[in-house]
């Protein structure tokens, strides 16, 4: 029976269930953080039920994929960016409050667990960047632009289609992080070799590092779909200097999407690398160079901070 | 400029006072100066001097807008006394000025952080009559080791330090990146396994200072801190005396647990220490002779050098010891501890 669980669910047991710990060990304090995880595990099982139900009593699931999930209309697209951006943010507000509290309490140990608050502030990190202000910036652009120069569409609609979907398959992941527990706890930078295997072994910096690189792909497609219709799709008579304003801001942030992500999905890539192949890029043994992640984060980070 | 920082810095070290007193009134003077504008050293004070330089040089671009933004808002209202000019887009002065004054801003910025980012570069040593102290700094999950190669002693909770005397710190780490930070002397400065980085700091006044990790590594993180204690010369000697009589031994078994995952708190525990609070003094000796280098490069740890020499020797071997005459690892040592430091290696890896 054990070999077929392990075939089927690898590493994945009862403790991955986020109030496992209150389970096994029924301390107050334990109880304490397994009713926070699990109450917020609760939320986003139910609320996907919700969703599907609503939508079924509706009637709307041809609707819902005709319309909107298989649409290429430009304005869809960045409602449905918008969505995500919106319900990102509020679990980041929810864990910001949960932050605060601790912190207001927290003198001598406070009511969350030190890994409870190290995962609360990855994901708020990683959120906040990747999974609401980028998005919802990329929604407005996507929505605006097109709008104010005269294009019909973006440049190239489909990938535009897939930028969406990379960047709601990494919110997912990172959703799904809070019902199968542990989120990593390496920070929104997630610099090594603290989140290396020999470091941390468990599943969170894994579901960060899909999470980001799905991001950021995402984003690397979006900036390059903004620019070239800024620079093809003008209506006839829209010079350049007869942009509106947010075009033009809308252009320089396609730019610095085009060259500032591509050094995150490659860092995030090569520590996948050393955590799946073992390879030695950030480890500090065997060669590797944590300066080297810490360079392509900022050639990345710097140019993210313009955005 | 000097004149004005002058008189920004007089009036400012009344608010670090009101500051400190209040700290004092809420957290307990134990718990030692935390911030780098109430600074204890010509390093921090040199930046927050640059801190809040840079606050009222871009004070100059933004108060203006902050405060005629409402002012600007009201005036030119829909049914406001201000002239209604639907066709008005230029005035050169006002172009001049927007342009202008900030461009000078961003020069003289970029000219005062680049002298200054010389001249607080963390590796450059201080100018002082007096040779420097060495100390060497180990990061542990979740602990600091203080090595004093020169006195050949080591201490942890608590870093040593006498006053008016500038201190060359040698920093690595023997797990994760962590970052050494001491707000009150001022300069935070990343410390990496397998690689050493320097600063150099001097405290001008006697004192506890809080100190700490900065950046996050792992659960016990937040248990990471630690006290300067800042004390005259005399009582330097007194505590390289009372390290050198009553300190522990650091030994294999001792720098074992080290390596293990535990607080300063947890490793006094471990030593037997009871009662055991934050930013007490642990001191170590002897210890093993070139310790900080085979940390930082992943060699063997000299373990027979831990053998305790005739007390007569003393002073000669600290002689020895001082850095300009490092021992010399005799070769027949290396290969005595060559399978302890696989042993080491091991651990490190799990």
């Amino acid at each position: 029976v054990s070999d077929i669980w392990n075939v089927v669910f690898g590493r994945l047991g009862w403790d991955a269930l986020p109030f496992w710990e209150a389970v096994r060990d029924p301390t107050t304090f334990n109880i304490i953080n397994g009713i926070i995880a699990g109450g917020a595990a609760g939320m986003v099982v139910l609320g996907a039920l919700g969703v599907v139900i609503l939508v079924t009593w509706l009637g709307k699931w041809k609707y819902l994929w005709s319309e909107w999930l298989t649409s290429p209309d430009h304005k869809k697209i960045g409602i449905m960016f918008i969505i995500i951006a919106m319900v990102m943010l509020s679990r980041a507000i929810i864990e910001a409050v949960f932050m605060r509290a601790q912190q207001a309490v927290g003198l001598d140990g406070g009511f969350l667990s030190p890994e409870h608050f190290g995962e609360f502030f990855t994901t708020h990190g990683t959120i906040m960047i990747f999974f609401m202000a980028m998005p919802f910036l990329t929604g407005i652009i996507n929505y605006v632009m097109p709008l104010q120069i005269g294009a019909r569409d973006l440049s190239f609609p489909v990938m535009n289609q897939i930028s969406l979907g990379l960047t709601a398959a990494g919110a997912a992941i990172v959703m799904i992080s809070l019902v199968l527990a542990p989120f990593s706890t390496g920070g929104w930078s997630g610099y090594p070799p603290y989140t290396e295997l020999s470091y941390s072994p468990d599943a969170g910096v894994d579901y960060w590092i899909w999470a980001v690189t799905l991001s950021t792909l995402s984003s690397t497609l979006t900036g390059i779909n903004f620019a070239v219709t800024i620079y093809k799709k003008r209506a006839p008579g829209m010079k350049l200097f007869r942009m509106p304003l947010f075009t033009w801001t809308a252009l320089s942030t396609a730019i610095l999407m085009i060259f500032g992500m591509p050094p995150l999905t490659v860092a995030t890539a090569l520590l996948a690398l050393d955590r799946y192949l073992d390879f030695h890029m950030f480890t500090s043994d065997l060669g590797g160079n944590m300066m080297n992640y810490i360079n392509l984060f900022w050639a990345f980070g710097h140019p993210k901070s313009t955005f | 400029v000097s004149h004005s920082l002058q008189a920004i810095r007089t009036a400012l070290r009344c608010r670090a006072l009101l500051a400190a007193s209040l700290a004092a009134l809420l957290g307990g003077c134990s718990q030692g100066s935390i911030s780098f504008l109430d600074p204890q050293g010509p390093i921090a004070q040199a930046q927050r001097d640059h801190f809040w330089f840079v606050v009222l040089m871009t004070l100059i671009v933004v108060a203006p807008v902050i405060l005629q933004t409402p002012f600007i808002v009201w005036r030119y209202r829909y049914g406001g006394k201000g002239t209604y000019r639907p066709h008005w887009d230029r005035s050169r002065w006002l172009d001049i000025a927007m342009w202008g004054i900030p461009v000078a801003v961003v020069i003289v910025l970029a000219v005062v952080l680049w002298r200054e980012t010389h001249q607080l570069d963390p590796y450059r040593p201080l100018e002082s009559d007096r040779q420097p102290l060495q100390v060497q700094v180990v990061g542990f999950d979740w602990k600091w080791l203080f090595i004093y190669p020169e006195q050949g002693i080591a201490s942890m909770g608590q870093l040593v330090l006498p006053e008016d005397r500038p201190v060359a710190f040698q920093l690595t780490s023997a797990t994760v990146l962590q970052t050494f930070f001491i707000p009150a002397l001022g300069s935070q400065i990343d410390v990496m396994n397998r690689m050493v980085t320097k600063l150099h700091l001097q405290a001008d006044n006697t004192g506890r200072f809080q100190g700490k990790n900065m950046q996050y590594n792992g659960s016990g993180f937040h248990r990471q801190r630690f006290m300067t204690q800042v004390v005259d010369d005399a009582q330097f000697d007194d505590f390289v005396a009372h390290a050198r009589r009553d300190g522990y031994r650091l030994d294999r078994q001792r720098f074992t647990q080290l390596n293990e995952k535990s607080d300063a708190t947890d490793f006094a525990a471990m030593l037997g220490i009871k009662n055991y609070q934050h930013g007490d003094l642990m001191a170590f000796s002897p210890i093993p002779s070139q310790l900080f280098d085979a940390i930082a490069h992943h060699a063997p740890i000299d373990w027979t050098s831990l053998t305790p020499s005739p007390p007569q020797n003393r002073k000669a071997m600290d002689e020895r010891m001082s850095p300009s005459n490092p021992i010399p690892v005799p070769p027949d040592a290396e290969e005595n501890t060559h399978d302890e430091a696989e042993d080491n290696g091991g651990e490190k890896a799990t």
